[in-house]
């Protein structure tokens, strides 16, 4: 993400958090109840030896990337690890349960944090900073993209995430077919319509409530030209004339190029009609899904496909997974260690070998890497002139209230200029919070 | 002293119903939120009470819920007594395989429901639509339209929660006395007649308790809703329970205002059944 053209600056309040007083009272007696191991340092010649870590994690390639890494990891301090591998969307009503609780009572020692949950939970003090352990230990960060760190590491100044997994957002479209993916984005919205025949579509798309489609759309108003608020974070910019262009555009797409439904598909839904040849292109995580699309067993579209950037501005959504301590985890240095362990380079580029999205800047120029991933150099292009979301501390509250909303709009339940009023209203009242 | 053996039971009731009931309704009094910058815990009197029942959402997830109980309510008692009818026959043939097959859709929680009925549903890649297209119909956006979700969703239910009412009438219809029934057929009632003015008369203190229990369990729908549109297309399937669970876990974290909607919830709830028991007792005044 290039700063300059992202056009945003964060500001750091530098508020700080108690923890959640009164609790709720189930949530402690399960946590109080939570079999977990103590640590137990220095022993059987390893600094960790018989510490557990669990870790919740998002079942996506790159957590099988890193699950397939860990014996290293055992080898190195002992330490085992233990993945819950659960669906994106049972993430955050999983993780905010845990993390709303007392020191050391949560059943998770590293989270795996989204782009839009950051500043929520640092700002709520339910995460460790982590600047104090990377000093102690000289951790060398200084090749991870620093743009990583504005959208999903270091809030209000303070660090508390490692990022480890950007995940842009650009079109995936058949090469084999001759797609050519248009310069502006009216062109893109008529381009797509015109491939439409029969049960072949311009676009798999993805309208569902409430990730989907607010995620699907953000690629459009950025690549319009538009943003959600103002840069200070505080005014909302997303029902100006740009969003509702954004929207319309959107809407366009949904009722003429996409397939039959889009309005309720989800990412899976979109993904899998891509994969099976239905659709010339998508709006897509381009990182995440290239495992997908290249896997014979899952996709007839093995070396048919290639990426792109948003058109008109360039400028695609990017997220970014990172790696965070939580002030309830039970084993907060042998959390560390494993961070540690995980975004260090050597094990980075492991994992970018197995098909991982990295970190490192210069990944994406390593001939090692290209020479299986080729597509990774247009990647960067993408991931440079993107951006994330805007680091407001409620961004779990914003992101639900894009998605149904624009949901209300995309099923003609209400119009989009009501829509984005509706958002409008909703951001004034976060930017406050 | 044999009250002394109801203590664990009370004890164990105090725990899992009193305490957390209680805790909600304090919390529903309070500005409660869970995360952000600012998480003191004032007392707000019925504010959120007053917000949760004055919101658009919460107008849209009581109509969306009242349609749903009530559809999925009677169609589904409807259909339940007639297959029961159908499986109580004397004489039937492959009973213990008709009884087996009902079963089938009750063993199976809804989160599987709803993912097997994701993929049967979908337009472009699911079976359904497949077999619609051999008879030459369009293909249906089942979730994806915002006329069809409501009902689809409904149908899925149905396929779901028949099952129960069924075993439920079976079980109503099989321990029920032969001799009114002898009676009428020796005065020359046809099975019409018979099922009319002799079953289902006797039928119905059972008939009430089956609805009642699943009214509340249909008021209370969240699981379908949550694996089949997560309330969409837009707001279209969003039922009250939804609306609390999104409330409070999926969005502003605002526990104050979803307890205030768990306890109106609640009241509902407790009304649907003291009407539904007055209703039994009127029944069975007049027997």
């Amino acid at each position: 993400m290039n700063q300059p053209r992202g056009a945003r600056t964060i500001r750091r309040s530098g508020r700080s958090r108690g923890l959640l007083g009164v609790g709720l009272a189930a949530v402690l007696l399960a946590a109080a109840c939570q079999a977990g191991a103590s640590p137990s340092p220095g022993g059987g010649g390893k600094p960790f030896d018989g510490v557990t870590l669990n870790l919740l994690m998002e079942d996506l390639t790159e957590t099988h990337y890193i699950a397939d890494l860990l014996p290293d990891f055992k080898a190195q301090t002992g330490i085992d690890v233990v993945f819950e591998q659960v669906p994106y969307s049972n993430m955050y009503e999983k993780l905010v349960p845990q993390l709303s609780g007392p020191e050391k009572s949560g059943s998770y020692d590293v989270v795996a944090v989204d782009y839009y949950w950051p500043g929520e939970f640092a700002r709520s003090g339910w995460m460790l900073p982590l600047d104090d352990w990377i000093a102690r230990d000289k951790t060398d960060l200084s090749g991870i993209v620093p743009a990583f760190f504005d959208v999903n590491g270091k809030v209000d100044g303070v660090t508390y995430y490692i990022p480890y997994f950007p995940y842009p957002m650009g079109i995936v479209y058949r090469k084999d077919l001759n797609v050519q993916i248009p310069k502006t984005m009216e062109e893109y919205v008529t381009y797509t319509k015109s491939l439409k025949k029969g049960d072949y579509y311009g676009a798999a798309m993805q309208g569902a409530p409430t990730d989907p489609i607010a995620m699907e759309w953000l690629n459009f108003l950025y690549a319009n030209g538009g943003d959600l608020y103002s840069a200070d974070l505080k005014t909302p910019t997303v029902n100006n004339e740009i969003g509702l262009k954004a929207l319309n555009q959107y809407m366009d797409m949904i009722d003429n190029a996409a397939q039959t439904g889009a309005a309720g598909a989800n990412l899976d839904d979109a993904s899998n009609m891509f994969a099976q040849g239905k659709a010339a292109t998508m709006v897509t995580y381009i990182t995440i899904f290239a495992g997908f699309f290249q896997d014979p067993e899952k996709s007839v579209i093995v070396d048919k496909w290639d990426v792109a950037p948003m058109p008109g501005t360039g400028v695609g959504n990017v997220g970014v997974w990172s790696f965070g301590v939580p002030k309830s985890a039970k084993n907060p240095d042998a959390a560390w260690e494993f961070i540690k362990w995980v975004s260090e380079r050597g094990i980075s580029k492991q994992r970018a070998l197995k098909g991982g999205s990295p970190a490192y800047t210069d990944f994406y120029s390593d001939p090692e890497i290209l020479a299986k991933f080729p597509y990774l150099t247009k990647a960067i292009d993408i991931l440079k002139a993107g951006k994330g979301l805007p680091l407001i501390t409620k961004q779990q509250d914003m992101v639900a209230t894009l998605g149904r909303e624009l949901s209300e709009a995309a099923s003609k339940r209400k119009t989009p200029q009501a829509a984005l009023d509706a958002i409008a209203a909703k951001l004034a009242e976060l930017a406050t919070q | 002293m044999r009250w002394r053996f109801l203590v664990p039971l009370f004890v164990t009731l105090l725990l899992v119903d009193a305490f957390p009931l209680a805790y909600a309704g304090v919390a529903s009094l309070q500005r409660f939120l869970l995360s952000g910058t600012d998480l003191s815990r004032p007392f707000v009197g019925l504010a959120n009470y007053v917000n949760m029942a004055s919101s658009d959402a919460f107008a849209n997830a009581v109509k969306n819920t009242l349609v749903l109980s009530a559809s999925v309510v009677s169609l589904e008692t409807i259909i339940a007594f007639g297959l029961a009818v159908l499986l109580a026959l004397p004489n039937l043939r492959f009973r213990n395989v008709y009884l087996l097959v009902v079963m089938v859709p009750l063993m199976l929680s809804p989160v599987a429901v709803g993912l097997s009925w994701r993929l049967i549903l979908h337009p472009d890649l699911g079976i359904l639509n497949w077999a619609l297209g051999l008879t030459g119909l369009p293909k249906f956006a089942w979730l994806g339209d915002v006329d069809l979700a409501m009902p689809t969703i409904i149908a899925v239910d149905i396929w779901h929660e028949t099952s129960a009412l069924i075993l439920i009438f079976y079980a109503g219809l099989t321990s029920l006395p032969h001799e009114p029934l002898e009676a009428a057929r020796v005065d020359g009632a046809s099975p019409w007649q018979s099922l009319r003015h002799v079953t289902v008369p006797m039928m119905v203190p059972i008939i009430i308790v089956a609805v009642l229990i699943r009214l509340v369990s249909a008021v209370k729908t969240y699981d379908l809703i949550y694996i089949l549109t997560r309330g969409g297309p837009g707001t279209a399937t969003e039922t009250i329970s939804y609306l609390i669970w999104r409330t409070g876990l999926a969005g502003p974290l605002d526990i104050g205002q979803a307890a205030a909607g768990s306890i109106i919830l609640l009241l509902v709830i407790i009304g649907l059944t003291y009407l539904l028991l007055r209703a039994t007792d009127r029944l069975a005044a007049a027997d």
